[in-house]
């Protein structure tokens, strides 16, 4: 998956968990950027991701993300860990 | 006090003795919190006894568990000794690895752990997450977050309540059952569930065994508030949008 795809399957789990289908993020947004991205919809969206691109993140993997770019880095680390 | 004598089950104990208990109680927990050494935290943990501490244990760790408990009633020894008996377990607290700066971390790190069988421990009536609603304890309105309910709902978990003790001259634990999320229960229902069997444990403590009654700061604010016909509210660390009034207790 490039950066981009990747992007758009965040921003499309997390517009239906913010019930906001014209959510727009880019690889700089941040949790506190979006209206009702709070903890428990992080761990939402963590969930989500595991369940769609079948892969299980560790608690240690997911501290400290500070943007959505560093959320792709990381899914893009699990999809090269799995080829 | 005059609020909380006229809702206790001990009114067999006079107006004093019952405020004498409530003030040893209270000064002991302050003690403990403040000049406890970690040697005299871990002789309160010795001192509750072995079987009951091998039988939570069994317990806790034989199903994927969330334990809960208050910011009051000995919350620091109570917190200490759950990390020392499931050294592998997660405490959500204001400090600490699993603390609410970062929520999202803190919570993912729990869900991994009672996913593990290795149990969390929680006060939902902390400031930590974005407020989602009150309860109602003795008339007092309280502020909480979904955390915990989301916690135990996400990981099927089954949901207890964690007491730290007097008895006699040391300390016991008591764990009471609580909700489990139903196979296919929403989350809104499993949620008032959890919140129902919350507040009746605060409501048993509050009304229990004065010798068994520290109050913290928390606490006092949000039933001084209540008397004054306001409603407390922590400063939350974690991305609330609303703050009215500021504690920095925990």
């Amino acid at each position: 998956m490039t950066r981009q795809e990747i992007l758009a399957t965040i921003r499309d789990i997390l517009a239906d968990i913010l019930d906001n289908e014209s959510l727009q993020l880019t690889e700089s947004s941040t949790a506190e950027q979006v209206q009702d991205w709070d903890s428990i919809n992080q761990v939402k969206l963590l969930i989500g991701l595991e369940n769609e691109l079948n892969f299980r993140f560790s608690a240690s993997e997911v501290e400290g993300l500070k943007n959505v770019g560093a959320l792709i880095d990381l899914v893009q680390r699990k999809l090269l860990a799995q080829t | 006090m005059d609020f909380l004598y006229s809702k206790t089950r001990y009114s067999s104990i006079s107006r004093g003795d019952w405020e004498e208990q409530v003030r040893t109680a209270t000064a002991l927990d302050e003690n403990i919190t403040r000049r406890g050494s970690a040697a005299l935290l871990k002789e309160i943990g010795h001192g509750v006894d072995r079987a009951i501490k091998a039988k939570i244990k069994r317990q806790l760790t034989s199903a994927p568990t969330l334990a809960v408990c208050y910011h009051g009633g000995f919350s620091v020894p109570r917190r200490k000794l759950f990390a020392r008996m499931f050294p592998e377990g997660v405490v959500i607290g204001a400090s600490g690895k699993h603390a609410a700066h970062d929520g999202a971390f803190a919570l993912f790190a729990a869900r991994e752990a009672v996913l593990g069988c290795r149990p969390a421990l929680m006060s939902p009536d902390g400031r930590f997450g974005r407020e989602a609603g009150t309860i109602n304890v003795l008339g007092a309105q309280l502020p909480v977050t979904e955390g915990a309910p989301f916690l135990a709902h996400t990981t099927n978990a089954a949901v207890v309540w964690f007491a730290l003790l007097r008895k006699e001259n040391g300390f016991t634990l008591e764990v009471s059952p609580g909700p489990q999320p139903d196979k296919g229960e929403r989350f809104s229902a499993f949620r008032d569930r959890f919140y129902r069997f919350y507040v009746d444990r605060l409501e048993e403590a509050f009304t229990g065994d004065p010798s068994n009654l520290p109050l913290s700061v928390n606490w006092k604010l949000t039933f001084g508030a209540m008397l004054a016909g306001k409603v407390y509210r922590q400063r939350r660390p974690t991305r609330s949008r609303d703050e009215t009034q500021h504690s920095d207790s925990d």
